[in-house]
């Protein structure tokens, strides 16, 4: 017996090592199995803009060893949405759906999609182990976008500072911004969708506004573009009405087209558009728009942004031809569209009255034709903005009460409405803001450093309309009291009290009426005003 | 006398296939032997980690836990019956890597099964079985995993498996053919060998090959039933390696918990579970 287990135990060992042997010479060490193939090593993404629409999914082929239990393909980064794998056979299509613009922003994004075979790892499949695997690469770019300068009218040779206005800025470095083949003197990233530039003087012309960034494939879509005009000259002159007008509802100077619009009253409401041609101011065009209570251009001056009580209706700036009414959503019973202006974002804000109540705000999109309904409510708000678009003056009360109520301001930067800390029972005298948004008046007499919310000085009572040069060191008054035009330096704070007029007081050539509204050229070379009576061109006093 | 007579019959006639030879020479020699197929009813407890690692590929760690419960069905049969749970993750690191930021996707394999086994055995001799197992694996990735067979992300597999042990002293010597079935699609066909040398009745060494995907995959395990233990556990660790592209190398370790009986693991394997 014992030495039958002796011989046993040698058996054994003998087949233990027969097992090892095969182990090591039996099979062929480099079978090739159980592997997975790509079509390609890499896909790239691209959009246009951080609002644009995500770009079309792509498919991968992978190909695999037969047998294949599971195919999982995994991913990490943030330009890939999702993937989704179609098996037939020993092949599979992956379709890789990149993430949407607006949720990534501007930038370029890497992402790695990994795809691994896996096959069972033991006879009765309980467990799975990987097979071979590949890794794709995919690079999404995002391009930043420039839509809008603002104000979008230069006055040649004149340097100024400007707004563009895009979006994906900071997913970049932005190494500059170019009028052209002018390069800017200055240019500051304020945000993802800001740029603070300094164009330099120049000539008159059209000039495609772009953005240099680095490491970006192709260039920065844009659709700003700066118009440098000449300066003005006009001479003194009244234009008549060419019907009946009582009330003068809002008065804008198309720089880029050289012509006077006014939204009046004339007809139940019309628009009045006067172009200045071949030195002399042509025969006014006219449409005829109900109930019309305002108007302001939009940002980039390729629509005139007329609101009736209840609709805002896009217009032509250049033959006042009308689009489809856009009807204000939710409007409250009773409520109506009261006052509107344009912000760089290539929006507008619109208040409403309903007399001494609260009534809501609106906001209109120029790019989307849509009106929306905001939550802050107002008291018959009146809103004027900065003709750089980065601020808007929010003016509230009624003239029946003598309470004071909030002065809001707008900030395009945040869009946020703030108070402004001043308290004041809003006249007919709507507010006023310099090109930069550095000055503004309110009621027509109190001059407010806009940087600082300081009150500065105050202009006379009998104050009629006001505007202010678009440097913002010159407030101009159309005073009741003889009827004349007043200068006033405003660069510096009276703190608090009257200023007194600087250079000569003009009388202009013509009497404007009542309800004045009054205006000044970009350049600052010529005054509009526009009353009951008739429209008077004014060139600037000197001083 | 009468054991010798059957062993002339069936080698005489050549239409007797080789496992009814093996079942008639475990019959004819258990009875000389008066062991029983299963001493006690037993229950097992196991718990497992399983380092599964892919060259150039994605490798992955399994946890699992196991019940088992084996007992006698008169006196030269027995059964089994056991559930199981695996779940596999991957460590997508390996594949993704670390530079393309965001956060790191998971992925992972679940596997719920069961299983039931009926057997002959003669403990002094071996025994024959055979086992039927269903499972249902089921991945859970971030981003897409399917099955190919079922286009989905689980797939039911059946496994019926026919399996031979010969004790031989210290030695058994195995064989197993198994199939398994994936849903729908083509069987899974594997032979397994396997040689287990208790050189001490507490420790089991255990080398075993397999042509799984017609591919030789090679093991070695080892087993011990500490004293500490009582003889009521045992430890296991193992290798295993494929001698395929990409070669994938397999380290087990376990550990069972035995409800009951206390005793060798030898004896334990032959007599108990």
């Amino acid at each position: 017996m014992h030495h039958f287990h002796g011989a046993r135990r040698i058996a054994g060992v003998a087949l233990l090592l027969s097992l090892c042997a095969c182990s090591s010479g039996g099979g062929d060490d480099s079978k090739e199995a159980r592997q997975i193939e790509l079509s390609t090593q890499s896909v790239s993404f691209a959009a246009e803009s951080p609002n644009a629409a995500a770009p079309d999914p792509q498919v991968v082929t992978a190909t695999f060893s037969p047998g294949l239990a599971n195919l999982a393909v995994i991913f990490n980064g943030q330009g890939v949405e999702s993937v989704t794998t179609d098996v037939s056979g020993n092949s599979a299509r992956i379709t890789i759906t990149p993430s949407a613009p607006p949720s990534l922003g501007g930038g370029i994004f890497s992402s790695t999609v990994g795809v691994t075979g896996y096959f069972c790892a033991d006879a009765s499949c309980s467990r799975l182990e990987a097979g071979g695997s590949k890794t794709l690469t995919v690079t999404y770019q995002v391009s930043p976008t420039a839509t809008t300068i603002a104000p979008n009218v230069a006055v040649s040779g004149v340097s100024d500072a400007a707004i563009l206005r895009g979006a994906g800025f900071s997913g970049f470095t932005v190494q500059g911004v170019k009028f052209g083949d002018i390069a800017a003197t200055e240019t500051t990233v304020v945000s993802d969708n800001e740029i603070r530039v300094t164009y330099p003087a120049l000539p008159a012309g059209s000039y495609p506004v772009t953005v240099e960034v680095q490491n970006l494939a192709g260039s920065v879509p844009s659709t700003a573009t700066l118009i440098a005009v000449d300066p003005v000259s006009y001479p003194a002159q009244t234009l008549a009405w060419p019907a009946t007008v009582t009330t003068v509802r809002s008065l804008i100077y198309d720089a880029q087209r050289s012509a006077l619009l006014v939204a009046t009253d004339s007809g139940g409401g019309s628009i009045v558009r006067y172009p200045y041609v071949n030195g002399a101011w042509g025969t006014p065009a006219t449409v005829s728009i109900a109930n019309l209570r305002d108007m302001a251009l939009s940002t980039d001056g390729s629509k005139l942004l007329a609101i009736t009580t209840t609709q805002l209706v896009p217009v032509n700036p250049e033959t006042l031809a009308t689009d489809a009414a856009v009807n204000a959503p939710s409007l409250a019973s009773g409520d109506t569209l009261k006052s509107i202006a344009s912000i760089n974002l290539n929006s507008a804000i619109i208040t409403t009255t309903a007399g001494n109540a609260t009534s809501r705000l609106y906001a209109y999109a120029v790019a989307t034709n849509e009106l929306t309904q905001l939550t802050s409510s107002l008291i018959s708000a009146t809103a004027r903005a900065s003709a750089n678009g980065a601020a808007a003056i929010l003016i509230q009360g009624d003239p029946a009460t003598t309470a004071t109520q909030v002065v809001y301001a707008l900030a395009a930067s945040s869009t946020n409405i703030l108070s402004t800390g001043i308290g004041l029972n809003q006249n007919d005298i709507a507010p006023v803001l310099d090109r930069n948004a550095t000055r503004m008046i309110l009621n027509g007499t109190l001059v407010y450093s806009y940087t600082t919310l300081a009150g500065f000085g105050k202009l006379p009572s009998t104050t009629l309309a006001v505007t202010t040069r678009p440097d913002g060191a010159r407030a101009y008054t159309y005073d009741s009291a003889d009827g004349k035009i007043l200068t006033f330096d405003i660069s510096a704070t009276k703190s608090g009290d009257d200023y007194t007029p600087v250079g000569t007081a003009v009388t202009p050539v013509g009497a404007p009426g009542n309800g004045v509204k009054m205006i000044a050229s970009p350049d600052g070379n010529v005054l509009f005003l526009a009353g009951s009576s008739q429209i008077v061109i004014q060139p600037t006093p000197a001083s | 006398m009468a054991t010798e007579s059957v062993e002339e019959r069936y080698l005489m006639n050549p239409r007797i296939s080789l496992p009814a030879l093996v079942l008639a020479t475990l019959w004819s020699a258990g009875a000389l032997a008066q062991d029983r197929a299963v001493e006690a009813t037993q229950f097992t407890l196991d718990v497992l980690s399983i380092d599964s690692d892919t060259s150039d590929s994605t490798s992955s760690g399994t946890l699992g836990a196991g019940l088992g419960a084996t007992f006698g069905i008169g006196k030269y049969f027995g059964a089994s019956l056991e559930v199981n749970y695996l779940d596999t993750s991957v460590r997508t690191r390996d594949v993704l890597g670390d530079s393309s930021g965001g956060s790191r996707p998971s992925c992972s394999f679940e596997n719920l099964g069961g299983s039931a086994s009926v057997f002959f055995r003669r403990p002094t001799l071996g025994k024959v079985g055979f086992t039927y197992g269903t499972a249902d694996l089921k991945a859970n990735c971030d981003g897409d995993a399917i099955f190919p067979l079922t286009r989905e992300d689980k797939l039911a597999t059946d496994t019926y498996r026919g399996e031979a042990e010969y004790y031989l002293g210290d030695f058994t010597f195995g064989a197993s053919y198994t199939t398994t079935k994936l849903e729908e699609g083509d069987d899974l066909k594997t032979t397994t060998l396997n040689v287990s040398w208790y050189p001490v009745d507490s420790v089991k060494l255990s080398l075993w090959g397999d042509d799984l995907y017609d591919n030789n995959t090679y093991g070695l395990m080892v087993e011990h039933q500490p004293q500490m233990f009582g003889d009521g556990a045992s430890v296991r660790l193992g290798i295993a390696t494929t001698d395929q592209s990409p070669k994938t190398t397999t380290i087990e370790l376990g550990l069972s918990y035995f409800f009951g009986r206390n005793v060798p693991l030898k004896t334990r394997d032959r007599q108990y579970r």
